[in-house]
Formats: structure tokens, sequence, C-alpha cells
């Protein structure tokens, strides 16, 4: 009894009411279910055979509201309805989505989709699939033609594991209420934060918007899978821009996502804080520029989660083992020590929400039905997993409920909710002191603390050293007397086993950074926690400059151009 | 007394507009950050902005979709989005950055979309748009100054004519409140009577509406500020024809913008379409054929389009240091005064006209993105060249503007036709141009010629059709065909127009060069040779699970 009260108290505060969901009145699944038994019937009997189909169906609206300088810029609406079929032609041996060699034509095939009508009527729904189904399995024959033929002639790759592994049959369903969403009201608010960007000579671009994104997901396969899922993502983002006469480019953001309207955050606290990112820009505009150095350096909360998903994130999506033309960072590993003891990161998406917000990596099942599932990954420093789909790696054979993808791209393990812990802790205070004592310590002239991490890239790719390089958005020199400065233009740059050795503290303030990744199989909703984590040392580089100048005559409203 | 004489030229110079400029927010926006610029925007050592424009798209949008009786895809509200466009020439009028294809830039305005609808918001994005376009221009003024200097060119026509002030003002109306339900209901049903054909593989009707609210300005005081509205009902469908061939078929059919729309009429047009659907299922395939063609008028649009207006556009070419020679310049350009089609033909370009017969005309320019009012052209008189569009860039034969530089998203104001009319000198009754198409058939011992009511994009003389009729001559019957592949299509083709119809009829394009709208106002037209072999296309297998 009083389980049961518990669970509904969950299902309340994670947003939309979970209403009641009878699977034989789910219509898009019995239609979809009825049209694969269908084709999968004959196809399965095709020379060469589709062995193995699913169905993907979301269902859904879109809501977007963007605004600057006092003005709207985009605010629309739009209702989801989009279709996906993936045929697998051959057999789990060897089969059409095998990666290839010396060719590229495989690193983003897509998956069949196209927007289908509603189901409603059993007509023009099921059509809709069938001519997708006849597309996507036209297309996996001829896939599997050239995988036989790439196979045969090029080298061979040293994980000769299966190419798919049947994911168990599942049962689930699970419907949200849809949230009613009104973006009217909140046009004023943004309007009124997107004003603060006026007069300020140093903003040179400036956005401000709301998205919703909610619906559900409906899949089928040919194993007898049937599945429905909710899905919910509300966020509210804002941007300021500027750029040095050196073109060095500066920016700060602030980014909240919410389960619902409701926690969105209170108009003060908006205009409070893009107050502060305006007032950042403008010490960042008036920064030096900071010189290439190796130096003790902390990586501050959200700084952390990023360079946790980038640097090692990456390196443990099992996908990447069983391509030839990727560096396989932990490949062999496993057992073994890869970073520093002290750390422990793991994969949950069955999480979902830290600290009161909600996790955009959160899902039930993921894009090939597979139940989600945490897995530990490296555990005090020692590799334990990787992040799998229904492709197996050497010792992997299954998935561990990570296969992902955006729409109409095919599904590869990609992170869900990644969380680094260390196994002790000190006060981030603490940890500024231990920063000041390691400069000290090792004689160096400054070291570092990153706010903030941008964009950059981790090079994967054996034709390329196995680094990486992360624009500091906000980083600060760290005197030996404990005294701060701000500079701009540095990146931090290294390789992913020598800079996670170099951890040698933590702090306790683990921090949440919710994002979306863009990989091969396309953007997925992930999220990173961390704690601030210090450094030995750290490499920092300069980053790229825009090519242009700051436009020669200043900003309309700094000037003081005719009002309205 | 010439201490006088100065400020006298600049006055009369100044903005002495008839009209004022109309009152909004895009106008106030764009006259503040136009007069900055033309004040105060300079590089030392680099050339001054000489002429800018800025233009302002407001497009508002509403749609409504359906597969099969079905809604697909719906967006309840409209939709909109202002987009702006903004270019800069520097230098002078004599010499200046236009007509240069730099390296480093491509020969398009700056272009913002998605732009923040507010006094502030367009100035912002004027102001960045403006500094970008005027850096690309100093820069490519000094590297056409390098080129000219290289290539011992020391023509001395100015780069940049004058011309007399121009403004055209009509009421923005707002969008109108669509009765949603109804329009769904409408494409719901029309496409609903696609479930009749059992082979159709889908069949799917929408109807758009559309605003697109144009607001320009120029340095000069030039402005326009219009509407163009567009209701469209779209019929799509597909098939496996009875060989295995994919085929598809597109019917655009205009609606009233402010009336409702005539159910019974479209579901005439919308089963006229399936049976069209019909016939390219039974279809046969081509085979060789070289003799007359009948265009019907929309097929005879396509020619026009294909063989006329590509070569009468952009007569004057870029010039480039990359390139010694502009693809993009029309093959008429040297061919005023010469024959061009049949000398049974006058063509004229219309931009002041607004519809024909009621329907929009899409390339209707009352004041070109230059500034210049523009003007109805004679192009072709009895067959011979006697017109090209112009911008203020002179071309030979064509010392001044007459109103045809249009600009878009993808190249800077150029020459562009907009709505072009094709009128005979003596139409014939639909009766008398058939008979006189298969007396020409006849009298080429043919066993049969063709009517096609389409007329394919033609690429290096090339280009397929996917339908035609075969009209046999001993009897005048008719059998659909499918795969033409047309052969050695050239400008020849318009000097081999025979005869032409009375009932003239709308045809919509897109050029393919600037993706500017235009429109074609022609009757079918007898051709006497065309080159037909048959498709290289290979047919689909037979899918393998049968349609649900």
């Amino acid at each position: 009894m009083k389980k049961g009260f518990g669970l509904l108290l969950c299902l309340l505060a994670a947003g939309g009411w979970a209403a009641p969901c009878d699977m034989a009145q789910q219509t898009p699944l019995r239609l979809m279910e009825q049209e694969l038994k269908r084709s999968f019937k004959i196809l399965k009997k095709q020379k060469p055979p589709i062995y193995y189909l699913s169905y993907t169906y979301t269902e859904g609206e879109e809501y977007s509201l963007a605004v600057a300088y006092d003005g709207v810029a985009v605010s629309q609406q739009n209702t989801t309805s989009l279709a996906e079929v993936l045929a697998r032609a051959g057999s789990p041996k060897l089969d059409n989505t095998h990666a290839l060699r010396a060719e590229r034509e495989n690193w983003t095939i897509p998956m069949q989709q196209t927007a289908v009508p509603d189901p409603s009527d059993s007509k023009g729904f099921l059509s809709s699939w069938w001519a997708l189904t006849q597309r996507a399995a036209e297309t996996a024959q001829q896939d599997l033609s050239r995988v036989e033929s790439n196979v045969r002639s090029m080298a061979h790759t040293r994980d000769q594991s299966d190419d798919f592994v049947f994911p168990p049959k599942a049962d689930y369903c699970h419907t949200q209420q849809l949230q009613p969403v009104d973006l009217k009201p909140f046009e004023e608010r943004l309007l009124a934060a997107s004003r603060l960007t006026l007069g300020k000579e140093y903003v040179l671009g400036s956005s401000f918007s709301i998205t919703v994104s909610q619906g559900h997901r409906y899949f089928v396969d040919s194993r007898g899978t049937r599945l429905k899922t909710p899905y919910a993502f509300w966020r509210l983002a804002y941007q300021v821009a500027g750029r040095g006469q050196d073109g060095l480019e500066i920016s700060r953001d602030g980014i909240y996502d919410v389960s619902s309207a409701e926690q969105f955050p209170s108009q003060e606290r908006l205009l409070a804080d893009v107050q502060k990112s305006l007032e950042e820009l403008k010490e960042l505009s008036q920064a030096p520029e900071g010189t290439p150095y190796n130096a003790p350096t902390i990586l501050k909360g959200r700084a952390a989660a990023v360079f946790v998903h980038e640097v090692m994130g990456h390196r443990l999506e099992g996908y990447r083992l069983k391509s030839a033309d990727d560096g396989q960072t932990l490949s062999g590993k496993v057992g073994q020590q890869v970073i520093s003891p002290l750390i422990t990161i793991t994969a949950d998406p069955t999480q979902t929400e830290f600290k009161g917000e909600p996790l955009r990596g959160h899902y039930e099942y993921d894009d090939e039905g597979v139940k989600a599932r945490p897995v530990t990954l490296i555990e005090n420093g020692v590799l334990k997993n990787f992040l799998m789909q229904s492709s197996p790696i050497e010792g992997f054979p299954l998935s561990n409920g990570h296969g992902r993808k955006q729409i109409g791209r095919r599904p590869e393990a990609r992170m869900s909710v990644i969380r680094a812990t260390a196994s002790k802790t000190v006060p981030y205070e603490e940890l500024e002191k231990m920063l000041i004592a390691e400069i000290n310590k090792q004689g160096k002239l400054y070291g570092f603390i990153v706010e903030d991490l941008g964009g950059g890239f981790t090079l994967t790719s054996t034709g390329l050293p196995q680094s990486f390089k992360l624009e500091a958005k906000r980083v600060f020199k760290v005197y030996p007397d404990g005294r701060k400065e701000v500079v701009r233009g540095l990146d931090v740059v290294g390789t992913p086993l020598v800079s996670f050795n170099k951890i040698i503290a933590a702090g306790d303030d683990d921090t949440l950074f919710n994002g979306s990744c863009g990989a091969s199989s396309g953007w997925v909703p992930q999220s990173n926690i961390a704690p601030s984590l210090l450094f030995e040392n750290l490499e920092m580089e300069k980053t790229r400059k825009n090519d242009f100048k700051p436009p020669v005559l200043p900003a309309p409203d700094v000037q003081g151009g005719k009002k309205k | 007394m010439n201490r006088y004489l100065l400020p006298l030229c600049i006055l009369l110079a100044g903005p002495l507009t008839a009209a004022p400029l109309p009152e909004n927010v895009y106008f106030r926006a764009m006259q503040d950050e136009m007069h900055r610029t033309q004040k105060e925007l300079r590089v030392p050592g680099n050339p001054k902005p000489f002429f800018t424009g800025y233009k302002v798209i407001a497009t508002t949008s509403q749609g409504f979709a359906a597969r099969f009786g079905v809604p697909v895809v719906q967006s309840p509200t409209p939709r909109t989005n202002v987009a702006l466009q903004a270019y800069v020439y520097a230098g002078t009028a004599k010499k200046n950055s236009s007509g240069f294809e730099n390296d480093a830039y491509y020969y398009q305005p700056d272009v913002s979309s998605m732009v923040p609808v507010s006094y502030e918001g367009l100035r912002r994005v004027l102001w960045r748009l403006t500094d970008a376009a005027y850096v690309a221009a100093a820069n490519s003024y000094e590297k056409k100054e390098a080129y000219k200097r290289r290539k011992n060119i020391t023509d001395t026509t100015p780069d940049f004519t004058s011309a007399p002030k121009s403004e055209y003002v009509q009421q923005i109306p707002p969008f109108p409140q669509l009765d949603g339900a109804y329009y769904q209901q409408l494409v719901n049903s029309l496409s609903a009577m696609g479930k009749q054909l059992p082979f159709l593989e889908a069949f799917s009707t929408s109807v758009l509406f559309s605003q697109r609210d144009l607001y320009f300005l120029d340095s000069e005081g030039d402005f326009y500020q219009y509407s163009v509205l567009s209701a469209q009902l779209v019929l799509t469908g597909s098939l496996r024809n009875r060989d295995g061939y994919k085929e598809s078929a597109v019917e655009n059919i205009a609606l009233a913008w402010d009336q409702p729309a005539d159910l019974d009429d479209l579901q005439q047009k919308t089963q006229t379409f399936l049976d069209q659907l019909q016939n390219m299922y039974q279809a046969r395939k081509a085979e060789p054929y070289l003799g007359p063609v009948l265009l019907e008028p929309k097929a005879a649009g396509g020619f026009v389009h294909q063989l006329f207006i590509r070569n009468a556009n952009n007569p004057k070419p870029l010039l480039s240091a990359q390139r010694e020679t502009d693809s993009t310049v029309g093959q008429f350009k040297d061919k005023l005064g010469m024959r061009v089609i049949s000398h049974l033909l006058d063509v004229y370009d219309r931009p002041q006209m607004s519809h024909y017969q009621g329907e929009p005309l899409r390339g209707f320019t009352p004041v070109d993105d230059e500034g210049v009012t523009a003007e109805e052209l004679p192009l072709v008189q009895s067959g011979k060249l006697t017109a090209l569009p112009a911008a203020r860039s002179p071309i030979e034969g064509q010392k001044r503007s007459n109103g045809h530089a249009r600009m878009s998203d993808w190249v800077y104001p150029r020459a562009i036709l907009s709505n072009v009319f094709v009128e005979p000198k003596q139409p014939l009754p639909q009766e008398a141009l058939e008979e006189r198409f298969l007396d020409r058939c006849r009298e080429l011992e043919l066993e049969y010629c063709y009517i096609f009511p389409r007329f394919p994009a033609i690429n290096g003389g090339k280009g397929e059709l996917n339908f035609a009729w075969r009209v046999y001559t001993a009897d005048g019957h008719k059998e659909p065909v499918y795969g033409l592949r047309l052969e050695n299509i050239t400008t020849r083709s318009l000097r081999d127009v025979l005869a032409a119809g009375q009932e003239s009829r709308v045809s919509h394009f897109t050029d393919s060069l600037s993706r500017l709208p235009l429109s074609v106002v022609t009757p079918a037209l007898l051709v006497d040779e065309i080159e037909i072999l048959p498709t290289q296309r290979k047919p689909e297998r037979k899918p393998f699970v049968s349609l649900p």
C-alpha cells in the first residue's frame, strides 16, 4: 500500500499525468504489428532474407518561441507523425549494417522514414508503412551485397563479433497525458530578458528561446516486442555573444530543462541570470588573451561534466570498437586501470532527475526496444563495461539498452545519463586551496580554473591523433597567491588516457549539464553529471579566431539611433 | 555663383519623394539604418558604400494536408517568418563593386531569416548584414579593379546608371483567418478520392495559403511595399506502372484567396488528375520518334521557359578572376535584332501585371530591386529579338535599366524576366490547330505524332518526360505513353513553331539560377520537329508484399 502511494507521487512529480495504458487500445501499435507481421512473413523468405524488421512511430507535438532585441523571431507549433522502418538483411552474423571499410557511404546511412497520416484511418496509415517497408527492404538487400563484397575484398577487422543480437521480447505500455502548452505568457518574459541586451556595445548577437517537444513513441519488431513510451522535453535557453577586435568570439549562455511550464525559472531569476551572463560577457570582452601553458587546473562542475562526456564518454561507446577506423582507445583494457583510481563513471538512463532537475538523458526503452538499465562503465579507474546496443563486441554479447538515435538515423550505442563520481571528495573551497598548493608545489607561474567548457572536438579516428580540444568559455588564471584573473581565447587540449590519469582530487559539488550530443546516429538528448575535478596539470592552447573584425559601426541601439 | 550650384544639385538629388514612406516598423528601421550606413559606414582606405538596398520578406503561411483521406502533419496556426536581404555596392557610379564575382564571396546578398520583429531587432540585423555586405563590397571593388587592369579593360561605360525615383505602395492586408476545420475536411475528402485507384502507392492533397509581404528601400530613396498572395491546391500521386517503372505526378490548382473553394469544381479537377494517373499506369513505353509535337499550353509554357527565358536572362556577364566566361549568361545576349523564335510569334514581358484571367502572376514586379519602375518589354516582334531585360548596369544596345533587376537569397540583383506573354500573330482555334497538327504528321507520312501536356527541364539538350499522348494520324485516336527522352533540344526548336492556339493559359516556374518565381502565359504551340528516344531508366522490381 505504502509502496503504491510512493510510485504515484513519483509519476506526478515527473510532469505529465500518467494515464491508463491498455495495450489492446493502442491503435498505432495494433496497425503497425499487423502490417509488420504481414510483411515479415514474406520478407523473411526473400533472397537474401530480411531476418529482422522493426517499426517506430513517433507521434507528438513541437512548440518553439524565439525572441531577440524585444522582437519575436519564431512562434510556431507543429504536430509530428513520423514512421521509421529498420530492415536487416542477411543474418545476425553479417548483415547490411556492417561497417564498410574504405567506403564512406555507411557513415550516416539513414533509416527509411516518412510522415504518415493519422492512424484513425487504417488504409492511409497501413499503406504508408507498406511503402516504407518496401523501400527499407530493397535498400537493406542492396546494402548487404555491398557489405558482402566489401568483407571479401578488404582487410579483416580485429573484432569479428556478429552484427546483431536479437533484443529480448518486451511488452510495455506507458501513456502520459500531454500537457497543454501555451507559450504566449512566456513571450513577454523572454522579451523583457532580451531588452537587457540593448545598449550593450559588447553584445554582438543574442537569442532567447523556449522549445517544447512531447509525445509518444511506438515500437514493434519481428520478435514480437510492443512498446509505447512517452517523451517530454521543455527547455528555456538564452545566449549572448560578442567578438573582439582580434576576431576572438566569446559567449555566455543559460539553459533550463524542466518537465512543465511551471518549473521554468521565475522572471526575477531569469533576469538576474541574464544580467550575470551579460556582466561575464563584458568582463570577457575586456579580458587579456591567454597564452598556451601546462599547469594545475580545476574543471569546475559543468566544465567537468562536459569534459567527462567529450573526452571519455565517447570512447565508451561500444560500437566504436568494431570500426577499424576508430582509435579504440579502450580496446582490450577491460579489467585494467585506465583512468585515475579516484573516479567511477556510470550510465543510468533510468534516472529521471538530479537535484530536482529533469534528466534529458532518461528513457525507459532504447531505440532498439531494449529496456534501459544502469551500467558501471569504469569503477575506481578500472574499465568494466561499454555502452552497448544490439550489436555485440568481443566480450560483450548483449545490449545494455543504449542503442539510440535521432529520427531518420540508425541506432548506435550512445550516452544516456553519464555520471562521474569520486571515491573521495572535498568541499569546493578546499579544492581551490589544493589547486594553489599544487601550483606552488610545481613552481608554476599560475594555474587555471575552467568554469565553462563549450564546443570542441574529440578525435577518435585512427587517421588522427587521439586528442581533444575543448573551448574554455570562461577560464581564470589563478596565481600562487590565490589571485584570479579572467582570460579569454584558450582551449583545453590533451589526450584522454593521460589527462584522466592526472585527476588528483574532486569536489563534493556534483553538477548536472543537460545537452544534446551529435554523432553519426544523429542528435540525442543526454545528461552529464560530475563534481569539480582537480588535475595535476592540463594543457591550454589558443582558440581559433574569426577572420572578421566586429562591425565597423557600433550597434544602432548603442549609438542611440532613432527610437521607434 | 558656383558656390550655390553645388548645394542646389545636392538638394535635387535628395529625397524628393512624391509619396512618403509607408509608416511601419520595417521602413522605420530600414530608413534609419540606411541613413547611418550612407553617412557613417566607412573604413579608411576602402571605397565608400555607394548604393545600398534592403529588402524585408515577411512570409505567413498555413497549410493543410491529407493522404488517402486522413490528415498528415498539421500546423494548426499560421506560421510567419521574416527575412532580410541587404546588398551594398562600394565605389562610385562610374566604378563600383557590382558585377564582379569575388572568389571569397558568392554573388549573393547578405541574408538573415527568422528576424526578430521589433524596431531594435530589425536595426540590429540590418546593421550586421550591412556591415558584412560592405566588407564584401570593398573587397570586390579592389579585386575588380585589379582584374580590369590585368585584362586591360579600359571601357569607360559607368558601372551603374542613374534612374528616376520609383515607388510603389500597396496596403498590406492581414493574413486571413482560415477556417481550419473546413480546409482540413476539404483535403481529407479530396485525398480520399485516391482510394478508387488500387495501384496508387501514395496520393496526397494539400492546400497552402501563403502571403509574402515585400518591403524594399534603397539608398536613393526608392521603395516598394506590396503583398504576393498565393492559395493553391496541390495534388500528388505516385505509382508503379504496368512495366514496373515508378512514376509520379503533381498538379497545382490555383484557389481564390478571398473566397471559399468550390468543392464541386475541385472534385472535378481531382478526378481529372486521377484519370491522368490511370493513364500513366496504363501507358506504353516510348519508341524512337522524330517529328511534330503539339505542346498543350502548360507544355508550351515549359518550352518557352526552358528555351527562351533562360537564354534571355542575365545578358550582362559577371566579371570573374576565376573564369573567363560566365556560364549563367543567356545565349541571346548578342542576338538583338536577330530572329530567335518563329516569325508567327511576338513575346512580351509584363512585370507590372499582377493577374491574368483572375489568376495571380508570380513574376509581378512593380519596382525592381535596384529601385527602378519595371517596364513592359517587347522582347520579340515577328520572331526577332527586340529587347532584353536590363538592370542599372548597362549592356550593349541598352544603356539604361528597364526595371528588371531582381534579387533573391541566391543572387544580387540581375536582369531577369518576370511575366512572359507569348502572343501569336495568327492564333488558331483548338480544332483548327489539331487539324493543322495532324495534317503536318500526314504530310511527313508518320503513323503517329505526340501531344505533350508538360515539357521537361532541359539540360545539355536532353530532358526526361514521363507522360505524353500518342495521336494516330489514321483516325486521331490517342494512347498514353511514358518514358520519353527528349534529345537535341536547342533554341533551334523555338524557330520551328508552325502554329499557335487561341486560348492562353498561365504556367508558373522558378528561375533555376536565382530561384525567383516567374510566370508564362502562352497558348498551345505546334513545334515542327522534336526528337524522342525511349528512356534509359530501368524499371523497379515488383513489391515484395502486395498493398495492404
